[in-house]
């Protein structure tokens, strides 16, 4: 069930119909059935796998608890004993609640590379030497298994730490898991951040206003999915499917296409889901804050898909640097090499870590861990050690951060640095990206009467009695760059369409109303003249 | 207050529901693609200064092999050409009927190009989307619906889709809408004259009627043989003499034409064969065609005389 189609769409009504018919309490429920029911549209099969690791997560969650009890009690019972005593149990309890933390662990992240991972890297072994180890060819990678698994491990993480109680009904960690706004893209969400909406007793009463604002944010979703992810993602998928016929101009309007359409794809995706959560009365993680005004990668990760950056941080890099290990080696180098590498080193192969499990999450290629991952961290690496040379340049030409063109172009620097990085991402292979990269500068002029022509003949149905329609695509590429700049604009400086909206008289905000409906209705990429495509980040 | 409250809501979820439809019935007619075929079908529905004494039907062999102006205007045999790009049997007998809504004409005059194409092969792409033509100009009643979906062989879902909210169909065509179809849609095509399609081009061709080879026998599939009885029917019920007639055209063999003599005479219906009467109407392969199927204006006019004579015999 596509996000995009009207089963879905009709989908949801009835969750949110029956949803506000539902006492509070048993309101879960519904949300409960709801999710089971989207993921079988989806695949029956996958569904095994997704309450078997959330229960153990329920079964382990639930063991870390009770040790945690017990070791409360054991010191409780205990208080007269001598410290070394206290500290070897404590141990032993940590140590119990630890095997719990890694059973789950290995049971996701085992079941996630075995079916995410395991087939292509079996494949390449077998290429490389000849081998014929079993390639998983049989195995179908279940539906959200990136997403769902990184959630349990947070879930058994937060109550070994004490962050969140375990949860007495096995059947809310299935919800927990399963969600079915989170399921296929994401956010991340923590439990306690997600639950707490949940299960409540509370009757929430779904106002009028909370109604109209939801609506619009879905529709705006909407556009930036159909209206401009899938109609620019045109020109993307031509380009980066044949870009052997393509040079110069051409590639880079591919090339362009892309990050707008990715962009446009995932917050797209962010918005219906957010706005059906608005619905619900369930507030969940923003995925986007405007990422194309960062000043450096950095910044632009932490305003890009937050919430995997927010997981991996949490629990990776954070534990990572604490971790004995690294601290020991950061003293290491402190002594030998002195207070700056000691301190930087030990962050910098934290980061390293980090990033190539960012990249490896996106997929199985070296594209994805080289694009998305080993890329930024050379990005943010440079960054970092360049910048009191930076710094220089900027007080001698005297200029400063608030300086609204340093700020402009910063941000295309970021960008520039970003679409580089995803001409590796959308690329099959490592290589075709170095192809199409080297492409760009093998044309003789700018390659403006190729574009042209290729334009012409890849997107002009035949029978079209105008000529010179190309332009067309080219504006509409621009109209939609404009429109996603400008939506960003605003939220940047705080401001929001949705609550201006509200507060013009009811003959603007109907012409408006009108006008988003008609602007999916017929820019749309929807019915039989289009492939519907699904949104990028659900093959993660 | 609290009854105010509960008028405003409705009202203003009326107000969406009626701007929405009104913006959608306007934009609608823009969207649609527009050709000859839309012309033809719009003259046809303005039509209604007189009662025609003979209506044409048939696909594009018949839109510009037969001058229904002249027979009007020179023969004093009011006429119209009801046709469409593609005009399968099951197509022409939804033309027939709607025909006969509005108009009692003496005589229908069925042109059979089509005869062979088996009902299946229509519904492959590039025919598909020219069968569309045939249906997107023509207005919005329940047999268009199920004549849609019967041809195209889709569920009633999609045929209502496509009849009812064309919009909806062909939105994509944002990238192409020009002032041309604002221009179409005001009243474009002047040279079309009572449905009729000249064609101006010339092209010599080599006739296969009049070649050494007899051709390739082929067999008139069981749906179209349907259709064509329930043309036969129709018009009976209504008193109109039919004929079914063959355009003069290169591709048309003698093998094809003794195919449909045969049937034609199996089921008794009257069969003019123009083909066999090239000589008569003063054909020339070297000026009178424009393609391999289709007579230019030379060859549409010189025809038009012939059927002329022969309408004025007949009555």
């Amino acid at each position: 069930m596509s996000l995009t189609s009207i089963a879905f769409l009709a989908f949801a009504a009835v969750v949110l119909f029956v949803y506000y018919l539902t006492p509070g309490k048993y309101r879960w429920a519904v949300l409960l059935v709801a999710s089971i029911a989207f993921y079988i549209s989806f695949s029956v099969v996958g569904i095994i796998l997704l309450i078997v690791l959330s229960l153990v997560a329920y079964f382990c969650a639930l063991q870390i608890e009770k040790t945690q009890k017990r070791q409360e009690m054991w010191l409780t019972e205990h208080s007269d004993t001598d410290k070394e005593t206290k500290k070897a149990a404590k141990r032993r309890f940590k140590g119990v609640q630890r095997r719990y933390v890694i059973l789950t662990i290995v049971l996701c992240i085992g079941s996630l590379f075995l079916l995410k991972y395991y087939g292509p890297f079996a494949s390449e072994i077998n290429r490389l030497f000849g081998t014929r180890f079993w390639t998983a060819e049989n195995l179908l990678v279940p539906l959200g298994i990136s997403f769902y698994s990184l959630q349990i491990i947070g879930y058994v993480i937060d109550v070994s730490r004490g962050v969140a109680t375990a949860e007495r009904n096995p059947l809310k960690v299935i919800l927990y898991a399963s969600f079915f706004l989170s399921i296929m893209q994401g956010p991340f969400n923590r439990w306690n951040d997600l639950m707490p909406q949940i299960v409540t007793e509370e009757k929430k009463k779904l106002e009028f206003r909370q109604f109209r604002l939801a609506i619009l944010r879905i529709i705006w979703g909407y556009i930036k999915k159909m209206c401009i992810a899938d109609q620019v993602g045109l020109i993307a998928s031509e380009v980066f499917g044949h870009y052997e016929k393509y040079e110069g101009l051409g590639l880079l309007l591919g090339i362009f296409c892309f990050a707008v359409q990715l962009y446009a794809d995932f917050s797209g995706y962010m918005e219906i889901v957010n706005g059906i959560g608005d619905l619900l009365g369930i507030k969940m993680s923003e995925n986007f804050r405007q990422p194309f005004f960062s000043r450096n990668i950095s910044e632009f990760w932490q305003k890009w898909h937050i919430s995997l950056g927010a997981w991996l941080k949490d629990y990776v890099f954070y534990p990572l640097l604490k971790s004995r290990w690294l601290q020991r080696f950061g003293k290491w180098l402190t002594k030998h090499f002195g207070k700056g590498l000691g301190r930087r080193l030990p962050t910098y192969i934290g980061m390293l870590i980090l990033w190539t499990l960012i990249g490896a999450w996106h997929g199985a290629g070296f594209n994805y861990v080289f694009s998305v991952g080993l890329l930024q961290f050379l990005y943010i690496f440079l960054g970092e050690i360049t910048a009191p040379v930076s710094e220089r340049v900027k007080k001698f030409l005297h200029i400063k951060d608030s300086n609204f063109f340093w700020h402009a172009f910063q941000s295309i620097r970021c960008t520039v640095l970003m679409i580089f990085a995803w001409v590796f991402f959308n690329s099959r292979t490592f290589m075709d990206a170095i192809a199409m990269l080297g492409r760009i500068f093998a044309v003789q002029g700018l390659g403006f009467a190729q574009l042209k022509s290729q334009i012409n003949s890849v997107f002009l149905s035949e029978g079209t009695t105008l000529t010179g329609l190309w332009q067309t695509w080219i504006l509409y590429v621009m109209l939609c760059t404009a429109v996603l700049l400008l939506a960003d604009a605003i939220h940047e400086r705080g401001g929001s369409v949705r609550l201006w909206m509200e507060k013009r008289p009811y003959v603007v905000r109907l012409a408006f109303y009108l006008a988003l409906t008609f602007t999916i209705l017929i820019f749309g990429a929807y019915g039989s003249q289009y492939n519907s495509s699904d949104f990028i980040y659900f093959q993660f | 207050m609290l009854k105010k409250k509960y008028i405003r809501g409705p009202l203003k979820v009326l107000s969406f529901a009626v701007c929405f439809a009104a913006i959608f019935l306007l934009l609608q007619p823009v969207f649609i693609p527009k050709n000859e075929s839309s012309a033809v079908a719009n003259q046809f529905y303005d039509f209604a200064e007189e009662n025609l004494d003979v209506l044409f039907l048939g696909a594009s062999q018949m839109l510009s092999g037969v001058n229904a102006q002249k027979l009007t205007e020179e023969y004093g045999i009011s006429s119209h050409n009801f046709g469409a790009g593609v005009q399968h049997p099951a197509i022409t007998l939804y033309y027939l009927r709607e025909a006969l809504k509005t108009q009692t004409p003496k005589t229908v005059m069925v042109e059979v190009c089509e005869i062979f194409d088996p009902i299946e092969d229509l519904r492959d792409a590039p025919t598909g989307e020219r069968v569309a033509w045939s249906y997107l100009p023509m207005k919005l009643t329940s047999e268009k619906i199920n004549s849609y979906r019967e041809v195209t062989g889709g569920n009633r879902l999609q045929a209502a889709e496509f009849c009812l909210t064309p919009l909806l169909v062909y939105h994509s065509r944002w990238n192409s809408i020009w002032v041309e179809d604002v221009k179409r849609l005001c009243g474009g095509y002047p040279d079309i004259k009572r449905g009729y399609i000249e064609l101006t081009r010339v092209a010599p061709q080599t006739l296969d009627y009049i070649g050494d080879e007899e051709g390739e026998e082929k067999a008139i599939p069981p749906e179209n043989d349907d259709a064509l009885s329930a043309i036969a029917a129709t018009c009976e019920e209504n008193g109109i003499a039919l004929v079914f007639f063959k355009a003069p055209v290169a591709r048309w063999t003698r093998a094809e034409s003794k195919v449909v003599k045969a049937y034609m005479a199996e089921h008794g219906y009257t069969y003019l064969e123009l083909n066999d009467h090239l000589d008569e109407i003063g054909i020339d392969p070297e000026t009178d065609f424009c393609n391999t199927l289709h007579l230019n204006a030379s060859g549409a006019n010189k025809t038009t005389d012939f059927l002329a004579n022969y309408l004025k015999k007949r009555s």
